[in-house]
């Protein structure tokens, strides 16, 4: 278990868990990101993260990504 | 007795090279008991007392994979004489992650930084030393590949298991977090072993459902410490797992920076790739627009973006008043490029847009070339508004202008006049002209420059065109040159005066079409006059400062009249700025209130700070609607900081008892 912001660009990763409020998880969850999801690392710049998530593109910030445990 | 030595560190570290190296041949395979996870051991070459355990390849010790799982368990019951934590160097920080968890075990640890030869190679450069100073423990660099190091690493970890000693603990949590920390150790010492009291600490914290079940605490411990971790939760607005997490990166940044020096990455980029990195980084660098305060930031100096509009304002005094200098244009670009900076500085010092900010995460589009049919229905429609704009509002209030400077009352009679200083016009505009006077303009430019300030509310293309209008005495058609305008302003405005018209026009309000827009996206008429505020702050007079503070927003009333006029007009951008912003006085509200008559708070006799949910302070967080609930006269007493609130119900002071 790590965080979603330590995968490395272009790494596909498997979501286990997402931690954090019930808002900002049902959030992250309707952009797909459950567990059990494949998460691609498209981009990163300075801990923010370009991800494919589902077939579409998402942009997290740091904290959002470290609530996303891989 | 054999010392056992357990291998832990991420999948693809180096484990299995580094633990083949280490033991050779003398290798057993097993599984884990009850799970499919391999469990690999052998005896370390030419030491045949040391067994290394070889663990599984985990990222952290949580409890939600099986190779977690019997790591843990396998660190925590077996407790070998010490951990060779193998660390990837190449990428040190998401290593170091399950570093911090190992050394919470309070188990001998020794860290073993492999592919130190690839991270020579990319020209970075890892401090072992301070890597150990900061992390507590030994630090040995090796390439498993080349087999450097190695050997030495495990015999390092073979005289710590010796030694039996483990390291300080890192500090890796900070403030509450730690106290709450300390205060479960506390709560649980005497029923886990003493060297793994942080570990266990650790995972109450994180409410780690194993360890509870193990120490099956009793119903009172386990509401108390629930309590604790809850307060905590609510301090940092955060799970206890996320603070924990979040809380172990910031460590593990700090370790870094002290102990890891990166080369910038100098890997070539694919065009795709460039595109990308402009394209998203624009979108992360513009994220905190997307927050609502930064979002009313920006709206609000907008209005001094030197906008297309204001374009002709520039040109004709360049070239009528400056003879065409570059400089006028390049001056009053800049100058509204420096007053949207230092009013953004200032609106950040101000409670309304401070706060923290907020996460992101936005959903990108999928980037498609532009359809030429959409292109040009874009490009129509732009174009059609800024003609409807021109043919109605221009067209019509240039008119009206026309029909205002054309006719005046001579002899009680509206008529025809022959000099527009006779007209309405003229009246309309000397009526409110020693509003600017402070500003310089005086004379007989000051109607038509003050005429030409207010159509500029309706339009900013509107001012040329009003001067325009007013300068046309002799009919000629001066649209057609602009030469012509040129000499009657000049002969009109001298340079610091047409300077000091640009700079309000560029400065001043913007025009109705953008207060709309602002309005709409703030959807707030309120937010709407602190720009016009701000915009105006040089013309306005002390006057209409004291009359804008009846009825300030959230329709309180004003705590004191303004200073009464006049001032000195320099001082009125100074102070009516911050003033407007805030809707308050700067520095003189009270920090302190309390209903008259009745004694005051403890707090406010001691002249400590607000304690945010204390029973003292509900008076100023009174929200009720005026006359409902009204809690009387107040007393207050100083005056309260940057991160205080101003009095919700301050409507009536009185002196302190």
């Amino acid at each position: 278990m790590m965080p979603l912001s330590m995968a490395r660009t272009g790494e596909t990763v498997t979501i286990r868990k997402v931690t954090g409020k019930d808002e900002v998880r049902q959030h992250l969850a309707e952009l797909g990101f459950v567990a059990g999801a494949a998460v691609t690392v498209v981009h990163e710049i300075a801990g923010n993260l370009v991800l494919q998530v589902k077939d579409r593109r998402v942009a997290l910030d740091r904290g959002l990504a470290n609530r996303i445990l891989i | 007795m054999d010392i056992k030595i357990a291998l832990a560190g991420n999948p693809n570290c180096g484990k299995t090279t580094l633990f083949n190296q280490l033991t050779g041949a003398s290798q057993s395979v097993g599984n884990w008991p009850g799970v499919t996870v391999e469990k690999k051991e052998g005896r370390l070459k030419g030491q045949t007392d040391t067994i290394i355990q070889d663990l599984p390849g985990i990222y952290s010790l949580s409890p939600y994979t099986p190779e977690e799982v019997v790591s843990r368990s396998y660190l925590v019951k077996e407790q070998p004489g010490a951990i060779l934590n193998i660390v990837d160097g190449t990428n040190i920080e998401r290593n170091l992650y399950l570093t911090t968890q190992l050394m919470e075990l309070g188990l001998p640890v020794v860290v073993a930084v492999n592919m130190m030869d690839l991270v020579r190679k990319n020209g970075d450069r890892i401090d072992l030393d301070a890597l150990g100073s900061a992390l507590g423990c030994q630090v040995a660099g090796i390439s498993a590949l080349k087999g450097e190091g190695g050997l030495e690493a495990a015999r390092r970890a073979v005289s710590a298991a010796q030694a039996g000693k483990s390291g300080e603990l890192p500090r890796v949590f900070t403030g509450s977090v730690e106290r709450a920390l300390a205060h479960i150790e506390e709560s649980i010492q005497g029923m886990v072993d003493s060297r793994h009291l942080r570990w266990y600490a650790v995972k109450l914290f994180e409410r780690d459902g194993n360890v509870l079940e193990e120490l099956g605490l009793d119903q009172e411990l386990a509401s108390r410490l629930e309590e604790r971790i809850a307060s905590c939760e609510q301090e940092l607005d955060d799970d206890a797992e996320s603070i924990v997490t979040s809380q172990r990166y910031a460590y593990i940044r700090r370790v870094v920076e002290q102990a890891v020096t990166k080369q910038a990455a100098m890997r070539s980029l694919s065009a795709s790739d460039r595109i990308d990195r402009v394209v998203t980084s624009r979108i992360l660098a513009s994220r905190t627009i997307e927050q609502d305060r930064d979002r009313k930031m920006t709206v609000m100096t907008t209005g001094f973006i030197p906008c297309g509009a204001k374009l002709p304002i520039i040109s004709l005094f360049a070239g009528a008043v400056s003879g065409g200098s570059p400089w006028v244009a390049v001056s009053a670009f800049l100058t509204g490029i420096a007053a949207v900076v230092l009013s953004g500085i200032m609106l950040k010092k101000f409670r309304a847009f401070a706060g923290e900010p907020a996460p992101f995460v936005m959903e990108l589009p999928a980037y498609h070339a532009p359809s030429v049919p959409s292109v040009l229905r874009a490009t129509w429609e732009r174009g059609w508004s800024f003609i409807k704009r021109a043919g109605t509002v221009i067209l019509l209030s240039s008119i009206v202008l026309w029909f205002l400077q054309g006719y005046g009352f001579q002899d009680g009679v509206l008529q025809a006049v022959e000099d527009n200083n006779a007209s309405l016009l003229s009246g309309l505009g000397r009526s409110i002209a020693w509003v600017f006077a402070p500003i310089g303009w005086v004379g007989d430019m000051a109607w038509k420059a003050a005429v030409a300030t207010l159509t500029g509310l309706i339009a900013k293309e509107e001012v040329v065109s009003t001067l325009g209008v007013l300068y046309n005495v002799s009919g000629e058609a001066l649209g057609d040159s602009g030469e012509a305008i040129w000499l009657f302003v000049a002969a009109d405005f001298g340079p610091m005066t047409a300077y000091s018209f640009l700079m309000s026009s560029l400065l001043c309000a913007p025009c109705f079409a953008a207060m709309g827009a602002i309005k709409r996206e703030m959807n707030n008429a309120k937010w709407t006059r602190r720009p016009s505020a701000i915009c105006a702050p040089s013309p306005t007079p002390p006057p209409s400062l004291s009359s804008s503070w009846a009825g300030w927003p959230r329709a309180r009333p004003a705590l004191a009249p303004a200073p009464s006029p006049p001032w000195p007009c320099w001082r009125a951008p100074c102070t009516c700025w911050p003033a407007r912003v805030t809707g308050r006085r700067p520095g003189t509200a009270p920090r302190w209130l309390w209903a008259a008559g009745t004694a005051p708070p403890a707090a406010a006799a001691r002249g400590g700070p607000l304690e945010p949910g204390s029973p003292e302070t509900p008076l100023w967080n009174w929200k009720g609607p005026r006359g409902q609930e009204d809690p009387g006269p107040f007393c207050a007493m100083g005056s309260y900081g940057a991160n205080t609130g101003p009095p919700g119900g301050a409507s009536r002071r009185s002196r302190p008892p």
